[in-house]
Parts: C-alpha cells; sequence; structure tokens
C-alpha cells in the first residue's frame, strides 16, 4: 500500500511538474498563431523526453549515480565539458526565465511590475531550496502544479468545435496566413520547451536524492510512462485554449495576460484564482529545479559532494554554485529584459543544444557497467536511435531559422 | 571577434531593416497593424469581461500589457522611411489608426484602474471600432 501511495505521489508530481514558464509561452503562442496544427511537436516532444527520462532515472537507480557523473567517466572530461558548458547556459537562461515568469504571475496578480517582485521571487527560490527537503519541496510545488489542470477544464467550458480541433491537430502544416520558417521555428520552440535538458539532469539526481534502487525501477517507470504524458495533455490544453480563444481574434500570446484569457473568459474569477496558484507552483517547482540542477550539473562535473540529502555544510560548493545561478539570473531578469523573450531564447537555444544532452545518455544507458542488465532494449535503442538523428538536424536547423523568421516575427 | 561575431548572430534577429521599395514597406505596415490589431482585440475582450468573470488586477495588467505592445509597434514603423509616394499613402493611411488604437488602449487602462465600468464598456466599443478598421487595412494591403 505504502509503495503504491508512492508511486501514485509520483506521478502526481510529474504530471503537476511537467509545464513550465516555456511550455506555458511555447504553447499558448504556437495555438494562437497556427491552432492546433504544431499539436504533433508536442507528442513528439513527449515521447522523447519520456524516453530518455526513463533511462536517465534507470541508470541513476542502478548505478546509484546521477547521468553527468557517469557521462564523464563514460565519455571523458573533454565531451562532458562540452555537455556541461552548454546544459549550464542553457539552464542559467532557463533559471533566470522562470524567475521573471514567477514575478509576471505575481504582477498579474497585484498590478505591482514585475520588476518588483524578480528579487523576492529569487530569494524566495533560494529559502525553499535551503530549507526543505528534496521530497518536500518536490511533491509540494508539483502537486500544486496540477491546479494548471483547470487550462483543461476552461476549455471544456469553452464548448469547443472538439472536431476541428482534432482535423486541426491531424493536419501539420502551416495556415494560410503564415509561411514554413515559421511553422517550422516555432515547432522547434516547441521541441525545446518539451525536451529542456534540466529536466533529464534534474530527474536522474532527484532519483540519487531519494536513494532510488533497482527496486524503484517501477517507480522511475510510473513517473515517466504515466506523468510525462499527462503533463503533455496540459500542454496540448494550453495550445487549444488559445487557439479556440486568441486565435479567431487575431491575437498573438506575446504576455502571460494573453495567455491566461481563454480561463478568464471560460470560468471567471475562480478560475483565474486557480490559474494563479498553478502558475506560480509549477513555475516555483521549474525554477527549484533549474537552480538545483545548475549545482547538480557542476558537482558532478567536478566530483564535489552535492545535493540535499546530505547537509549543506558537506555540499557547501554546490550549495554555492546554486545561490550563484540565483543571484545572476536575478541580475540578468533585472535587466529589464522581458521574460517572454527571454523564456523563447531559452527554449530555442534548448533545442540547439538537445543532442549533446541525449546523446551521452543513450552511450551510457547501453553499458552494463552502469546499468548491468538492464541496458536498452533494442526497440528503445532504435527509437532512441531516431530520436538523436532528428534533434541532430532540429540543432543544426535551429540558428538559421532563428535568424531567417527573425525569431519568429 | 568570435565572442563579437556571435552576439551579432543573437542580436541581428531583433534589428527592423529599413523598407528598401514599397512593397516591402507595405509588408511592414501590414506586419504593424497585426501585431496592433492583437493588442487592440486583447484590449476589447478585456474591456468586455464583467467584475465577475476577471480581478480588476488582471484587466489592468491585461491592458496596460497591451497598450505596450502597441505603442512599440506603433514607434518602429513610424521610424521606418517611406522610400516613395506610395508609401507615404500608406503611412497616411495607417499612422492615425495607429494613435486611434493607442488612444482608446490608454483610455481603457485608465477606466480599468478607476474601476469606471461605464467607461470600460466605452472603451471595448470604440476598440472594436478600431479593430474593424485594422482589419480593413489589413486585407486592402495584405
Amino acid at each position: 500500500m505504502k509503495k503504491f501511495f508512492e508511486i501514485f505521489l509520483g506521478i502526481l508530481t510529474a504530471f503537476g511538474g511537467f509545464v513550465d514558464i516555456g511550455d506555458l509561452v511555447a504553447n499558448a503562442e504556437t495555438g494562437a498563431r497556427f491552432g492546433m496544427s504544431l499539436a504533433w511537436v508536442v507528442v513528439i516532444g513527449v515521447i522523447g523526453i519520456v524516453l530518455f527520462a526513463e533511462m536517465s532515472g534507470r541508470v541513476a537507480a542502478i548505478s546509484g549515480r546521477p547521468v553527468f557523473d557517469v557521462i564523464r567517466e563514460r565519455l571523458g572530461a573533454r565531451v562532458a565539458l562540452a555537455d556541461l558548458v552548454a546544459s549550464f547556459l542553457i539552464n542559467f537562461l532557463t533559471l533566470a526565465a522562470e524567475i521573471g515568469g514567477l514575478a509576471l504571475v505575481l504582477q498579474l496578480a497585484t498590478d505591482l511590475n514585475y520588476l518588483l517582485w524578480v528579487p523576492l521571487a529569487a530569494v524566495a527560490v533560494w529559502i525553499v531550496i535551503w530549507k526543505l527537503s528534496f521530497s518536500l519541496m518536490e511533491k509540494i510545488f508539483g502537486i500544486t502544479g496540477l491546479l494548471l489542470v483547470v487550462t483543461a477544464v476552461a476549455l471544456w467550458r469553452l464548448d469547443p468545435d472538439w472536431g476541428r480541433l482534432l482535423s486541426d491537430a491531424a493536419h501539420p502544416g502551416p495556415p494560410a496566413t503564415e509561411k514554413w520558417p515559421t511553422y517550422l521555428f516555432f515547432a522547434v520552440a516547441l521541441l525545446g520547451a518539451a525536451m529542456t535538458p534540466y529536466e533529464v539532469f534534474f530527474f536522474s539526481s532527484g532519483a540519487v536524492e531519494e536513494h532510488w534502487t533497482r527496486r524503484d525501477l517501477m517507480v522511475n517507470r510510473a513517473n515517466v510512462y504515466l506523468g510525462f504524458p499527462l503533463g503533455g495533455l496540459l500542454s496540448l490544453a494550453i495550445m487549444a485554449g488559445a487557439a479556440v480563444v486568441l486565435r479567431p481574434r487575431g491575437i498573438s500570446a506575446d504576455h502571460l495576460s494573453q495567455m491566461a484569457l481563454p480561463v478568464a473568459v471560460g470560468l471567471g474569477k475562480v478560475g483565474l484564482a486557480i490559474l494563479y496558484v498553478g502558475m506560480f507552483a509549477a513555475i516555483f517547482s521549474a525554477a527549484l529545479e533549474t537552480a538545483l540542477s545548475a549545482g547538480y550539473t557542476v558537482a558532478q562535473y567536478l566530483g564535489w559532494q552535492w545535493g540535499k540529502y546530505v547537509r549543506p555544510r558537506e555540499a557547501s560548493r554546490f550549495h554555492l554554485v546554486v545561490l550563484v545561478s540565483i543571484v545572476a539570473s536575478l541580475g540578468l531578469v533585472l535587466t529589464t529584459i522581458d521574460p517572454i523573450k527571454l523564456t523563447e531564447y531559452s527554449i530555442v537555444l534548448s533545442a540547439a543544444a538537445l543532442p549533446l544532452t541525449y546523446f551521452p545518455i543513450l552511450v551510457v544507458a547501453n553499458d552494463p557497467q552502469y546499468v548491468d542488465e538492464y541496458v536498452n532494449s533494442r526497440p528503445t535503442n532504435v527509437v532512441g536511435f531516431a530520436y538523436l538523428v532528428l534533434l541532430l538536424v532540429v540543432s543544426i536547423a535551429t540558428i538559421p531559422l532563428m535568424i531567417w523568421t527573425r525569431v519568429g516575427a | 571577434m568570435r565572442m563579437r561575431a556571435w552576439l551579432l548572430l543573437f542580436l541581428l534577429p531583433a534589428c527592423v531593416a529599413p523598407a528598401r521599395s514599397a512593397i516591402d514597406y507595405e509588408h511592414k505596415a501590414v506586419d504593424t497593424a497585426e501585431a496592433v490589431l492583437s493588442s487592440v482585440e486583447t484590449g476589447s475582450l478585456l474591456a468586455r469581461l464583467s467584475p465577475e468573470q476577471a480581478f480588476t488586477p488582471f484587466v489592468s495588467v491585461g491592458l496596460s500589457d497591451a497598450e505596450a505592445g502597441a505603442a512599440s509597434a506603433r514607434a518602429v514603423f513610424l521610424s521606418l522611411q517611406p522610400p516613395d509616394a506610395r508609401s507615404d499613402g500608406v503611412r497616411a493611411e495607417l499612422a492615425p489608426l495607429l494613435d486611434r488604437s493607442d488612444d482608446a488602449l490608454s483610455r481603457a487602462r485608465i477606466a480599468a484602474r478607476r474601476g469606471d465600468l461605464d467607461a470600460l464598456t466605452g472603451s471595448a466599443d470604440e476598440l472594436s471600432a478600431t479593430a474593424a478598421s485594422l482589419e480593413r487595412f489589413i486585407a486592402r494591403f495584405g
């Protein structure tokens, strides 16, 4: 019974913690501009993150070591350093975007300028990391993030033409008013949002924090096979809400206030209040994950003691990296850079760096030295390899598409 | 040197190139009209939300965002040099619409912050009329 409850809680946490500011922005923007014609990218992104998160969770459960630690040992310091630099920079941008996103949610609720909230949001993230246990922190914010289900309820209340939405989703391709390069650019952004690198680093480090062993492989599978796809449904609900409310009016989702409009129209004040709490929790959860991931990747690469499962004094350098990352992110957001634009850049650059994150995981998940007999099955390898080819193509195309479309303008 | 090249690569997409021909200028005018239409429609939708549907800060922030979005698009377009006499005509047609949008969004934002529901409803009608004019402009030149 205890195991069942643990699995259930894990699924809920993965479900509620799936959506972050990147998913909110990417899905609302694409829904407003392209309707549901990019829904297939969310499906591809969710399958990809399920595939690689399962591998990284399995490596951590069997070897008792997080993937970054293993990557350095298995692929050497140079390859791991390239991975570290790319992941750390993108993670830093993502953390800044999450902190900015938190401030934007607070601005929506209070009408006080978001810049006033930015320092408070950053301090709150650091205090929670410092004070709360890993498990409690993950569950409180992950499960509260489940309130984002309100986007799906609002969609249902809006009573859309479901046949039309499904038909749009089944017919990929840009609408008449849009060009192929812009369509592909947004596809890249959606993929980057769904497969953000920090998710796998956090997931595997979290497995070590929670002392997973091979007996927890079931928890790992339940989290990724059920929790992540359910989170993907939330992404689709956000996209559909924008397609129903914003697109017919020619409204593009450039601000968080526009992204919240479908819920306001569908459910009114109660829905909005729930949305505020859900967005805050989901983005806060992502801010914690990215801040910790900064510490995880650096500490694991350099062989320092890391984690919240030891006392801060024993992992002081890890905590210092986390703190410095939060302070630097705070500084970046306080330059008054638009947090939504920052989010757009972070997810697109994530897409460009995806092969650097996922190739090493595929290698390690096939090495019996780390996973014993739990190496990837042949079908997993076939799909994993196909994903790597796709991610490589996406990575090569990202920067040219960004320039060609003027960041999707 | 390499750092500068990378910086240029990332900043380049954010730049607005000058309009070199009348066609190019028209494209930019339509892009601007679409961006402002998005703000105006947002304002119209927000102004029509009843007090039971949305909190005052939400409406206020939304209108403020819409106003800033419209003002930014307007400023960029008006800074463009029209390349010929035909483009002067396009500018003369769009500029008053952009001004109207800006004014209507400002009035809606002021009404929302004062909690003046009658004025807000009036702004919603004004925004709808402006949106219709922008749509006509887009249909003509788009």
